[in-house]
């Protein structure tokens, strides 16, 4: 290939080199819109101006040739990427499908090939040679048929590509003034090249200024699109945005007739925009006549508009703004309609759980204000009321005692009732609820599906259609049954469940709190009210509560005695090792009682008796002492009285006796020593005279000794002398003495003593000798034959008896009860014949008593008697000396 | 063989004079003392052979006399036969441990007897028939 330099080939080699820049830049940001083809146009222009220029500077024919056919691959694809660019600028790219670009291709493609191949048909060029007529040797061709033919096509396109974009820019998308210039001068500069070429004002007239322009052209474009965003704010994207935006856009004429109006508000409005458009707006927004009236004469408003009921409620906000041109006159009212129903739904349950809230709150407000049961159930039911419709409402409760389902508070018809009781297990909503402890929903009792659980609760006249039942649980027991009920169907829904389920939980806790409390109260009340006073100090000593009780029995007012100890009564009358033990008694979780002379707050002295008892917590550890005081002071001073009494009273009897015992000494021992001859011989009336006194002053000294014993044992004054003893020496002594006596009578008498009777026992010798020696002298007196027995034994390891049987009288089982008592014999008569004194087995009764042991007796009339007393087993730790 | 002597150491004077009377019947010399003190100057010269004591005496208690008699080498183990009116009161003097006898009044003149001829079957014997002494002016 040879060149030469020319200067007219340089301003083509230069667009050539812009244009290759362009491509450069371009492709790298080929991600904005139109970008591509705009590179891809910029290209076609690069071969185009280079071919061209290279052309223009090709020295001989063959390279001129050459360069001209390269041109060709622009020269076709400039128009077509022209209309495709501008297709895609003015929104028009659902036109561009592939079958299409296959169509708009196929002149260009047969073009391209008969360019390249033009020798051998001329239907590009018929002729061509290399012309030096100008300044510069150019090559000269003459165009055969199909170049004209491709020459109309690409007119064609680039003046359709040309009208689209003329007819956006006239359309009113509003283009900033930069992105209008450029485009402008895109369209207009190839048509400039062309008029300048077709008028033959072309300043070269060899040289054709097509590619020129479209490189200016692609750099117009390039320019409008990087430094004037001429694609980002394609109007076509702001018309889409009004089709497929959510908000409805009505737009009208200042006369208030309907202009335009988009899907979305086709849609809300329920309107057809060809019904819709050309009517006034009267005819479309009759339901609202107050909006229409205001929107007619305002130009700015903002409203919010409720349709339909239900589930079918729409909300929709409305906002209303005038259009004016430059001369502030009104050009058009723009109405945009937003379907808010979402949102406004999301702020009704809001608001519902606010409310929802604030009532339950308010509810726990009120039931924590009130222990009073009547007044919960007031505040639950206006708290169900304020929540729920409620026509109807309960609260029933269980009585487990009485297995029964008791409805405390009925509500009804707008007045309370009297509240019913029903069996646990009748056939009712309740006993169901109670049962299952599940709550009970019926969304339309019409059909009596409540009947199949038995009584309806409000089945009067007009029976409630809505039930809806909630069981009160604690702890996982139903305790009762709260429910709300309408007389309409189908107006509860799972919310309400909710809301009663919760409120069901509030009710049962503040029940059982108030019941608690209630309960609490109650003992409170009975401690206040107890005779006692009760004082609960804490594991100190420190006092922390009395009773109204307390400060009676000592002066002191709980004010004054909390916070001290109840060292504050101390009277100075106890030893410090009295308080110790108490201490160590109540520190070793052990109960203390005991009697406690105290001081007054007044400083007068006072017994209690009084019994402390450890409270322990939760980890066995003793928290707190509970003292229980009563005030004995009286009674203290009645028992030392009684006391000092008794003593007095035996101390007379005793010297009364001792007294008595002399002078009967000796009456009796000169009654004796008469009798025996002592001081001479006695006629018989004489002897028998002296018989009679001796024998009344043996019974007056029995009855002496014995009164003393009775008086004493009464006085409780006899002390038991304990001591180690041998039984047997014991019964010994007894039976020579009384063996005498059966002699006399012509009785025997034997004794007895068991082997395994320990020989060395401890007891007071000598009431057991004085309680044998009356049960033995009872038995010869009331015995006329045969004879009586002693015996010793031990039944057990624990008890020794001493039996006294004989085969006397015997005595009746009636008289069994009384036998014991002073003075009391079998009968009044037996007391004359046998002289007793009436005290002997009252005297055994009450030293056995005494000495811890019990005396029973077996007889029969005439068959006689044993009496055996058992006694404590004590074996002396050591044999006697 | 000398006559045995018995101290009987009692304020009654009717009931010192019955013992008297039963005691010279069982063979006895006897020796009525009315005072407690009496009695501890007529035991500190004189070892009766049988003793005869009541608890209630002025001056000088039976108890403390109890004590002085088994102190003493010559009447350590003289028989004393203790006449209370109380047993109790003599258990507390610590009187039945030290007394052979304990008699609690009134007791009959059978009583003593049978207790003389019981346990001192050694003494004098009695001669119920011998002339008895008159019982003394009631005062």
């Amino acid at each position: 290939m040879q060149f030469q330099f020319t200067p007219y080939a340089l301003p083509f080699l230069a667009a050539a080199v812009v244009a290759g820049v362009m491509v450069i830049y371009i492709w790298r940001r080929r991600n904005t819109r139109g970008a591509t083809v705009l590179a891809l146009l910029s290209l076609a222009a690069l071969i185009w101006t280079l071919g061209y220029g290279l052309e223009i500077a090709g020295a001989d024919l063959a390279t001129k040739v050459f360069w001209a056919k390269f041109q060709y691959f622009g020269i076709v694809t400039v128009p077509l990427l022209w209309l495709i660019f501008s297709l895609q600028y003015t929104s028009h790219d659902k036109w561009l499908s592939r079958r299409n670009l296959l169509l708009l291709a196929v002149i260009p493609v047969v073009t391209l090939v008969l360019a390249l191949t033009t020798e051998a048909h001329g239907l590009i060029w018929s002729e061509y040679h290399v012309e030096t007529l100008g300044p510069v040797p150019v090559l000269a061709v003459t165009h055969g048929l199909w170049f004209w033919m491709y020459w109309f096509y690409s007119q064609a396109l680039v003046l359709s590509g040309t009208i689209f974009i003329l007819r956006f820019l006239l359309s009113p998308p509003g283009l900033y003034r930069g992105q209008a210039i450029a485009l402008l001068v895109a369209v207009v500069i190839p048509w400039l090249g062309n008029a300048l070429y077709v008028l033959g004002l072309n300043p070269i007239p060899q040289l054709d200024l097509t590619p020129l322009a479209f490189t200016f052209s692609a750099a117009a474009l390039t320019v409008g699109i990087f430094y004037f965003h001429l694609t980002d704010l394609a109007p076509v994207a702001r018309e889409s945005v009004v089709e497929a935006m959510n908000d409805g856009v009505v737009v009208f004429d200042p006369q208030g007739r309907i202009v335009d109006l988009n899907p979305a508000a086709q849609k809300l409005l329920s309107l057809s925009a060809a019904r819709a458009v050309g009517r006034h707006a009267s005819e479309i927004f009759q339901a609202w006549p107050d909006l229409l009236t205001r929107y007619l004469t305002a130009s700015e408003a903002r409203d919010e508009i409720t349709t339909g009921e239900g589930e079918q409620r729409g909300h929709y906000e409305l906002q209303l703004s005038t259009l004016r041109d430059r001369r502030g006159r009104t050009n058009a009212h723009v109405l945009t309609v937003r379907d808010i129903s979402e949102r406004k739904r999301a702020e009704e349950a809001l608001s519902r759980q606010t409310a929802r809230l604030a009532t339950l709150y308010q509810l726990s407000q009120d039931i924590a204000a009130t222990l009073d049961t009547e007044q919960v159930y007031v505040a639950v039911q206006h708290a169900v009321e304020q929540l729920m419709p409620t026509d109807a409402f309960f609260i029933a409760l269980v009585d487990d005692k009485q297995q029964e389902i008791q409805h405390v508070y009925l509500f009804d018809r707008g007045q309370r009732w009297v509240g019913k009781r029903q069996p646990l297990s009748a056939q009712s909503l309740s006993g169901h609820v109670v049962r299952t402890g599940e709550p009970l929903w019926i969304k339309d009792d019409a059909d009596g599906t409540s009947h199949s659980f038995g009584v309806v609760m409000f089945g009067a006249a007009e029976p409630t259609r809505s039930l809806l039942l909630a069981p009160l649980k604690l702890s996982g027991k139903t305790i009762g049954v709260l429910s709300a009920q309408h007389y309409a169907p189908n107006v509860y829904t799972t919310e309400h469940v909710q809301i009663l389920l919760t409120l069901a939980n509030q009710v049962a806790i503040a029940l059982e709190r108030a019941r608690l409390i209630q309960s609490l109260r109650l003992q409170a009340a009975a401690l206040d009210a107890a005779a006692d006073a009760i004082v609960i100090t804490d594991r100190t000593g420190i006092i922390q509560w009395v009773n109204p009780a307390f400060t009676q029995l000592t002066g002191y007012t709980a004010a004054e005695a909390i916070d001290h100890t109840p060292a504050l009564l101390k009277s100075g009358q106890h030893e410090a090792a009295f308080y110790q033990q108490l201490w160590n008694t109540i520190l070793a979780g052990e109960v203390w009682e005991g009697e406690m002379v105290n001081r007054r707050k007044d400083g007068r002295l006072y017994v209690e008796r009084q019994s402390i008892t450890a409270l322990r917590d939760e980890h066995d550890q003793i928290f707190r002492f509970i003292a229980i005081k009563q005030d004995i002071t009286e009674l203290v001073q009645a028992r030392d009285q009684a006391l000092e009494a008794s003593r007095l009273k035996s101390q007379l009897l005793a010297r009364v006796s001792h007294e008595l015992r002399t002078p009967l000494g000796a009456i009796l021992g000169y009654t004796e020593l008469l009798e025996d001859g002592t001081y001479g011989p006695l006629a018989r009336q004489q002897q028998s005279v002296i018989a009679e006194i001796m024998d009344s002053t043996r019974h007056l000294t029995d009855l002496v000794n014995e009164l003393l014993d009775e008086a004493q044992l009464e006085a409780r004054a006899v002390k038991l002398q304990n001591a180690p003893f041998a039984p047997a020496e014991m019964l010994h002594k007894i039976a020579t003495t009384m063996s005498v006596l059966t002699l006399n009578k012509g009785l025997s008498f034997h004794t007895t003593i068991a082997p395994d009777l320990p020989p060395v026992l401890v007891g007071d010798e000598a009431r057991l000798r004085q309680m044998l020696v009356n049960l033995i002298g009872n038995a010869i007196k009331f015995t006329a034959a045969g004879g009586v027995q002693v015996r010793f034994s031990c039944p057990d390891r624990e008890h020794w008896a001493m039996e006294v049987a004989d085969t006397g009288a015997g005595i009746p089982a009636e008289a069994f009860l009384y036998i014991y008592e002073p003075f009391r014999q079998v009968d009044g008569s037996m007391t004359r014949e046998h002289r007793g004194t009436g005290l002997g087995l009252s005297i055994v009764k009450a030293l056995t008593n005494l000495m811890g042991g019990t005396i029973t007796l077996q007889s029969e009339v005439d068959h006689g008697s044993t009496f055996t007393i058992t006694l404590p087993l004590i074996v002396a730790a050591e044999a006697l000396p | 063989m000398t006559t045995p002597l018995a101290f009987i150491i009692e304020d009654d004077p009717k009931l010192s004079s019955i013992y008297s009377t039963v005691l010279q019947q069982a063979g006895y010399v006897t020796e009525i003392i009315r005072r407690g003190d009496e009695a501890r100057t007529r035991l500190s010269n004189t070892a009766p052979d049988l003793i005869l004591l009541d608890v209630h005496l002025p001056y000088v208690s039976g108890a403390e006399l109890l004590q002085q008699i088994r102190a003493d080498s010559r009447t350590a183990h003289t028989p004393v036969i203790v006449l209370t009116a109380d047993i109790y009161i003599a258990k507390t003097m610590d009187l039945e441990g030290r007394a052979d006898h304990v008699l609690v009044k009134s007791f009959g003149v059978s009583q003593l007897r049978s207790l003389l001829t019981r346990e001192y079957p050694g003494g004098p014997p009695v001669d119920t028939t011998a002339p008895a002494p008159l019982p003394p002016d009631n005062p």
